[in-house]
């Protein structure tokens, strides 16, 4: 009796297994089936927008590379009036590389200065496929594909500066072979350049909206354009470029020198191309290290940063007398500074520091950290923009040229001037010669500590005197260009090729 | 509460006991092994519905014909067929089934007899493990089984690096577990007590019906079951200390300030001022203690005819030899099987874990590293300030003192986890022949953490000013995370097994599907402009804190795979094996593409022993021979692919325009619409052979594993992304050598010596282009090398004099000085370029070997377990990155100094980049020899044990890596890593010797 009734249970519990597992296997291949769980796809992006991708590459430009240490040692450590600082180990490091151009072919600034360069080419590689695939594009889709444009000239015009003859990448990497590309010549890498600022400037709004401020503008891909032709001795382009800027009317010198490196002038009409960063306690993922790499590198509230990249006595010596800038680019070890009244103390590494990344105290503590990451890398300001300006219509020369030379210089010294009417007497020389040694002076003190002294010295074709004259003298012409990193070359297995200065 | 477990254990087993019937004849079931009545015996009349069981003192009556036979069953022994005869009393002996038997192996979705397989399958016997001081049993797997090469990790209940026949693939090299048939990828919450035996699965023919997650090998696990009998309690309990016996050999102070002096002075630096530095600290001494450990288990199993019930509870306590560190673990683990009627049962098993994890391995790695670099001058505490010590400012930029993490941070890191692993099973037999089997299994793991970042105060002398407290952590965070993982299994699985004559045929077919699904939200909150927030961790929920600074995050993937199965075990006579198997996998990694590849194998054996012509003379008992082929599958696309066919987009980059933050979205990588699973083809040839009365067994395998589509990230070169590519193939193969010899050598006396080798050859076959290597700073994979080999410049001595450079071939890639290191020039060119490049060194060993001897002589038993590995190479790279000053090795004592006085050991000049330059000079042979295991143990006599109301009593003692022999510099040889970047030392967390003392008691 009783087994029977359990045959029964079973006849029914295995009928019911046998369906259960018939119904499970009906499922099939649907089953394995289902969109990634919580991540957006590609095609999940609104068609036709190419926004989300534009602000990738702001965020692209954030990268150590293209805003923290290796570029300031690439733009400023190397050249004549600035030093590696930091600590005794780090100058004992980088020092024979950066400052006595014993240049190796690995080393980490300068491996993560090509990759971050190439990322943000990248980045706008894929934005501008994306943007042929659009049917019909809005303006701003259009002002998208320019904003990319003048990422990848800022890219190449840094990498070309930098490495001389690198591949040259204008499409989108789908496979690894592609990557896999021999170096291009200097002419086709600013061929690139000049057609991609064509565009830029060509779509670019003159302002934007104040929720975007800060965002790429005319006016700042102008001044890249300026810029470019200046480094190939483009005198009239670079002239028109920069005319450009002066005549938007969006930007002037109101802000007061010593006012210029302070958070509160940020994006001010100052500014042209800035790097925007932001950092606070619950956002730290949105600040660039910058002012952290720069910062005064001391104990316990004076640990700004790593101290690296310091002026040296070539720097301060070039200050004419009473020069108010000095103090404002200078930042003293041992002595009370303008503008905090904080008191450096003495025993440090060094005795001067880049002031142009002193940060606000009040905000060193809100933020919880004393690194700065909070603070904007002013890449282009428009005295910059006067000053090449000046320097292109004096080389043209002419009456009215040097007139127009004048005058811009003029406007950058009587802000540095500011109500002190004893320093920095006005520049009033017609002669060619004599104008452009001050205009490039005047490089060199308005923009000191700001990145351009390198490559200016350059371009002007002085950079073996110059190191020379400052006891570098192991400098050669081949140092302009720094070797590829060893690694880029292994990863192509040979077909991109060291530069053959370096054997 | 015990009580309550106790009753409810109890009336689970009376409920389960029997019934009773009329005489006719009677007799008592012996118990072959311990000569004692065997109650709950099932005798059945064949071919009629009657029926009884034993007593308790194994007495049985049962009405039946003189004719009759009588069945006795029972489950555990082997069935046996009485004929009555007429006689009207018998008496039976049964015999446990492990010894009437032959051994019976699990193999998968199935156990089969290992005389029927032509695989290798390798198996560990659960008592192996269990008094074993590792709180994860696969790590006492280390140095057992040929072919299986176990890397250990020191730290508490980590999971050590397991590789089964070489490094198969680039994304992932661990095993398969499968746990009483649950598929697994880690066994985290399986206590080491309750494991009755692990089998190794090795070969083609073994793992084909695995198909996609067998290509790196698979460890099967069976979990205890009762055993035949009556109840049976099982309490087991292990304490002991953890030391570190190998420090590293760093400088002390006076030695360090000898060094440090004349580099500085090589340098051409200002002489460094030590006023404030006079300590002589030993950080190692500062961060190490002795850890304890502490392992109790206690089991109950019961058994009847119809019912099997088994339940364990362990706890573990397992220090760490980093202070502070700890885990706690406690398992439990439920079985029972029902026997409803004779052909249809049921069950369910269920595993229990919660553990309280030990301090992040972030922490204890950074202190262990940081207590290698830390100065020896700095002192480690300031009383006055009640503050730990700065370290010296050329140190301050890239380490802190040691102790940071090791006290400031004890314990802000409440991380628990929580795990159930459950499954029920249904199983039939009908036609005779046939088995359906079902079964449904769920793994769901919770893990809730809880963290807190301090505020950070250091006693710094270098400060200005009268306070010297240097505020270096200004923020207080605390962060939440809670995840969880399921994952659900379910099988339907037909068995045929019939003999026809001669033939003897087992098939299978079945089908399963797999899911896994991951789940994760995290939040965190500052102080914000308010006070800290405080250090109890009664407060460390993300509730507390400024809300404005609130952020949060969350992540999910899933896997789900389908797959059909079949199989066939054939055999002639038993001589002739035959077995073939397939599996069919549809997987959603590949959805987007085709989601389905076959795998499948076949493998074939000759008995030579079981041939007539083999003489019954002969000294060899068993010899087989065997061979298998199959194509297994791999489909580990790795933790940032767990979706490789879409275009996912990435959120974490963000465009700031002034104050303002806007979601950026890019991809995350490249996806290929091609991609597909890896394939590996392997093929084995070998044989087994038992000799000498079965007193000598023997084994040997020659294997070969072809790995091809290896999916491959490539990395984005020119700063495009990466992406996932099936690009390139890899071979393994090498040869396994077992061997065992048992002798009883007087009645009181035997011993066990056995031994085993691997050989290991490994390379990289094809990979994407011609040319194309992944790099990951030394170790680099490239066709024609091993893979993750260490590619770099050969140290050719020290350039003793300016002569000396000028007569050796140019370095153009640094300018050299005396005292710098020579390289080799490799190409002959007579220039140290670049292209002198070369292999340097091999993480993957030539062999791997193991030997254990047991004695047991009367009550006493004795186990030693030796292993070793030869022939690899670790790469130093602890120190080699340090752009602050660390703490000098001992060997930097014979640098260089002048002329004639060191020709390995540079100058003292961290100017030199030369010296920097990847290079033999970091590398160390990474061969050893270690002594396992050391264990004496003491079995009561019974007569004792009744006394104290006992089945049994047993205590040990214990020691684990007591000695090892290596060359390295390091705390340990022994060095995991991932696939394509192992054995770099990067001031690895030690291995301890671990002392123990346990007992064993059965009542």
């Amino acid at each position: 009796m009783k087994t029977i009734y359990i045959r029964k249970h079973i006849l029914i519990a295995s009928a019911c297994l046998m369906a259960t597992a018939a119904l499970l296997t009906a499922c099939g291949e649907s089953w394995l089936g289902g969109d990634p769980l919580g991540r957006l796809t590609e095609d999940d992006i609104p068609a036709g927008s190419l926004e989300g991708q534009a602000f990738g590459i702001y965020a692209g430009l954030r990268s150590e590379g293209t805003s923290g240490l290796p570029y300031v040692a690439i733009h400023n450590i190397r050249s004549d009036d600035a030093d590696i600082g930091g600590g005794p180990g780090d100058e004992a490091a980088a020092a024979p590389i950066f400052d006595h151009f014993g240049y190796t072919k690995d080393y980490w600034l300068v491996n993560n200065y090509w990759t971050n360069h190439y990322s943000l080419i990248a980045l706008a590689n894929n934005l501008l496929a994306a943007a042929d695939s659009i049917a019909t594009p809005t303006d701003l889709t259009a002002i998208n594909v320019a904003e990319a444009k003048f990422a990848r000239a800022f890219a190449y015009f840094n990498l070309v500066r930098t490495f001389g003859e690198v591949p040259k990448i204008d499409f989108p990497i789908v496979t690894q072979d592609q990557a896999i590309v021999p170096k291009s010549t200097i002419p086709e890498i600013y061929a690139l350049i000049d057609e991609d600022l064509q565009e830029a400037t060509a779509v670019l709004p003159l302002t934007w909206e104040d929720r975007f401020t800060g965002r790429l503008t005319l006016g700042a891909a102008y001044a890249l354009q300026a810029k470019t032709y200046l480094a190939r001795s483009n005198w009239s382009g670079a002239l028109g470029a920069a005319q450009a800027v002066i005549g938007s009317g969006q930007y002037d010198l109101s802000v007061p020198y010593d006012m210029i490196f302070r958070e509160e002038s940020e994006n001010s009409r100052e500014s042209v191309f800035e790097i925007q960063a932001v950092y606070t306690q619950n956002n730290r993922e949105m600040g660039i290290t910058y002012a952290s790499r720069q910062g005064l590198r001391g104990a316990g509230d004076f640990n700004l940063g790593w101290g690296w990249n310091i002026p040296n006595p070539v720097l301060l010596d070039a200050f004419e007398e009473g020069d108010p800038r000095k103090d404002v680019t200078v930042l003293y070890s041992d002595s009370v500074n303008a503008p905090y009244g904080e008191r450096i103390p003495g025993g440090l590494d060094r005795p001067y520091w880049n002031k142009k990344v002193y940060t606000n105290p009040s905000i060193r503590a809100s933020a919880g950290s004393r690194q700065g990451e909070w603070f904007n890398f002013r890449v282009i300001r428009y005295a910059d923009v006067l000053l090449m300006a000046a320097e292109a219509a004096n080389e043209i020369g002419g009456e009215s040229n040097i007139d127009l030379a004048l005058d811009y210089l003029e406007q950058v010294r009587a802000r540095a001037r500011g109500a002190n009417s004893g320093v920095l007497p006005e520049v009033t020389t017609r002669d060619q010669e004599e104008l452009r040694q001050a205009i490039r002076h005047e490089r060199q003190v308005e923009l000191g500590m700001e990145n351009e002294r390198f490559f200016d010295l350059v371009r002007w074709g002085i950079d073996v005197e110059t190191m020379h004259a400052a006891g570098e003298t192991s400098y050669q012409q081949r140092h302009r260009f720094i070797p590829i990193p060893q690694i880029e070359i292994d990863r192509s297995g040979g077909v991109l090729e060291q530069n053959p200065d370096y054997p | 509460m015990k009580n309550l477990l106790t009753s409810c254990l109890l009336s689970v087993w009376v409920w389960t006991m029997a019934y009773g019937q009329q005489p006719a004849v009677n007799g008592k079931v012996i118990d072959g092994a311990t000569g004692q009545g065997l109650p709950g015996v099932t005798i059945t009349v064949k071919g009629v519905a009657t029926a009884t069981q034993t007593d308790a003192a194994g007495n049985f009556t049962i009405q039946a014909a003189g004719a009759d036979t009588l069945v006795f069953r029972f489950l555990g022994f082997a069935t046996q067929e009485v004929p009555i005869n007429d006689q009207t009393s018998l008496n039976v002996t049964m015999e446990d089934e492990g010894t009437a038997l032959e051994e019976v192996v699990v193999i998968g979705y199935g156990t089969a007899e290992k005389r029927d397989l032509t695989g290798s399958i390798a198996q560990v016997s659960g008592s192996e493990v269990a008094d074993r001081p590792s709180a994860n049993p696969v790590a006492s797997l280390q140095g057992r089984v040929a072919g299986v090469q176990v890397v250990n990790s020191g730290r508490p209940g980590a999971q050590p690096d397991v590789r089964i026949r070489g490094t198969n693939s680039i994304n992932n090299v661990r095993p398969l577990y499968v746990v009483d048939g649950i598929l697994n990828d880690n066994i985290d919450f399986l206590n080491p007590a309750d494991i009755e035996s692990m089998e190794i699965l090795k070969d083609p023919s073994s793992l084909a019906i695995f198909g996609v997650r067998g290509a790196n090998g698979v460890i099967a696990i069976t979990t205890k079951r009762a055993k035949a009998g009556q109840l049976n309690f099982n309490f087991n309990s292990t304490v002991g200390l953890k030391h570190v016996t190998n420090r590293m050999a760093m400088t002390d102070a006076a030695q360090f300030r000898e060094l440090y002096d004349e580099q500085l002075a090589n340098q051409g630096s200002p002489p460094f001022n030590y006023e404030n530095w006079a300590a002589n600290t030993d950080w190692q001494d500062q961060i190490f203690r002795q850890g304890v450990l502490n392992y109790n288990n206690l089991s109950v199993s019961g058994a009847s005819e119809n019912n099997r019930f088994y339940m364990g509870l362990g706890y573990t306590l397992d220090q760490g030899v980093i202070k502070h560190e700890q885990l706690e673990k406690i398992t439990l683990n439920i079985n029972d099987q029902l026997n409803i009627t004779e052909n249809f049962r049921v069950g369910i098993n269920f595993s229990g874990y919660r553990s309280d994890l030990p301090t992040p391995n972030s922490l204890t790695d950074a202190a262990v590293a940081s207590a290698l670099r830390a100065a020896p001058i700095a002192p480690v505490f300031n009383d006055a300030y009640g503050l730990l010590h700065t370290l010296p400012d050329f140190q301050r930029a890239q380490i802190s003192n040691p102790l940071t993490n090791v006290e400031y941070r004890k314990n802000t890191n409440i991380r628990h986890q929580y795990r159930g692993v459950g499954s029920i099973f249904g199983e039939i037999d009908f036609l005779q022949h046939f088995t359906f089997r079902t079964s449904f299994l769920v793994d769901y793991g919770f893990n809730p953490e809880r963290s807190y970042i301090p505020l950070i105060n250091f006693y710094n002398p270098d400060l200005a000013g009268e306070d010297k407290t240097d505020r270096v952590g200004l923020v207080t965070t605390v962060n939440q995370a809670q995840s969880t993982e399921a994952k659900i299994q379910s099988d339907w699985l037909l068995t045929y097994k019939n003999t026809f004559g001669e033939h003897s045929l087992t098939a299978l077919v079945g089908y399963t599907t797999y899911s896994n699904r991951y789940e994760q939200v995290t939040a965190s909150r500052t102080q914000g402009s308010g006070d800290p927030i405080p250090n109890d961790p009664d407060k460390w929920y993300v509730g507390i804190g400024a809300s404005d600074s609130q952020t949060g995050n969350g992540t999910a993937w899933e896997r789900r795979t389908i797959s059909y199965l079949a199989r066939v075990l054939y055999n002639y006579g038993g001589k002739y094996l035959l077995n073939a198997s397939f599996r069919r996998d549809g997987s959603s990694a590949f959805i987007k593409n085709n989601p389905w590849q076959n795998f499948g194998s076949i493998g074939a054996a000759w008995v030579i022993s079981e041939e007539r012509f083999w003489g019954t003379e002969s000294f060899i008992d068993n010899l087989k021979l065997k061979g298998s082929w199959g194509v297994l599958g791999n489909q580990n696309t790795g933790d940032d692919y767990r979706y490789p066919m879409f275009p996912l987009l990435v959120a974490n980059s963000s465009a700031v325009f002034g104050d303002n933050v806007f979601p950026a979205y890019e991809p995350q990588y490249i996806p290929d619409p091609n991609l597909q699973w890896e394939t590996v083809t392997a093929w084995e040839a070998g044989f087994e052979l038992a000799g000498f009365e079965n007193r000598l067994t023997l084994e040997g395998v020659y294997y070969s594993k072809l790995t091809d589509h290896i999916m491959v990230e490539v990395p984005g070169a020119l700063g495009t992304k990466p992406g996932l590519r099936n690009q390139g193939s890899i071979k393994n193969s090498g040869v396994e050598l077992a061997a065992s010899w048992n002798q009883q050598l007087t009645d009181d006396l035997s011993f066990t010596i056995a031994a085993n080798l691997t050989t290991l050859s490994n390379n990289v076959e094809s990979l994407v282009d011609e040319g194309y290597q992944i790099i990951r700073d030394a170790s680099r994979t490239a066709v024609g090398f091993p893979i993750g080999y260490f590619y770099g410049y050969v140290h050719d001595g020290i350039y003793q004099n300016d002569a000396d450079i000028t007569n050796s071939p140019t370095n153009t890639i640094n300018e050299v000085l005396p005292g710098d290191i020579k390289y080799k020039d490799v190409n002959g060119d007579n220039v140290i370029n670049e292209q002198d490049r070369t292999l340097i060194g091999n993480p993957t060993p030539d062999f791997t070997y193991g030997a254990a001897l047991n004695v047991v002589y009367r009550q006493f038993d004795l186990g030693i377990e030796l292993m070793g590995v030869q022939g690899n190479d670790i790469f130093r790279d602890w120190n080699r990155n340090q752009f602050a000053q660390f703490n000098f090795q001992e060997d930097r004592l014979g640098r260089w100094t002048g002329e004639g006085t060191s020709n390995w050991e540079p100058i003292g000049n961290t100017a030199r980049a030369n010296n920097r330059l990847i290079s033999s000079y970091f590398i160390e042979s990474g061969g050893f020899v270690r002594i396992r295991n050391i264990q004496l143990g003491y079995q009561f006599a019974s007569e004792l044990a009744t006394r104290l109301r006992l089945k049994s009593m047993r205590l040990f003692v214990n020691a684990q890596n007591p000695f090892t022999f290596a060359r390295n510099t390091g705390y340990t040889p022994e060095i995991g890593g991932s696939a394509i970047a192992f054995g770099v030392d990067n001031g690895t967390y030690p291995v301890p010797a671990i002392y123990t003392f346990g007992v064993n008691l059965n009542f």
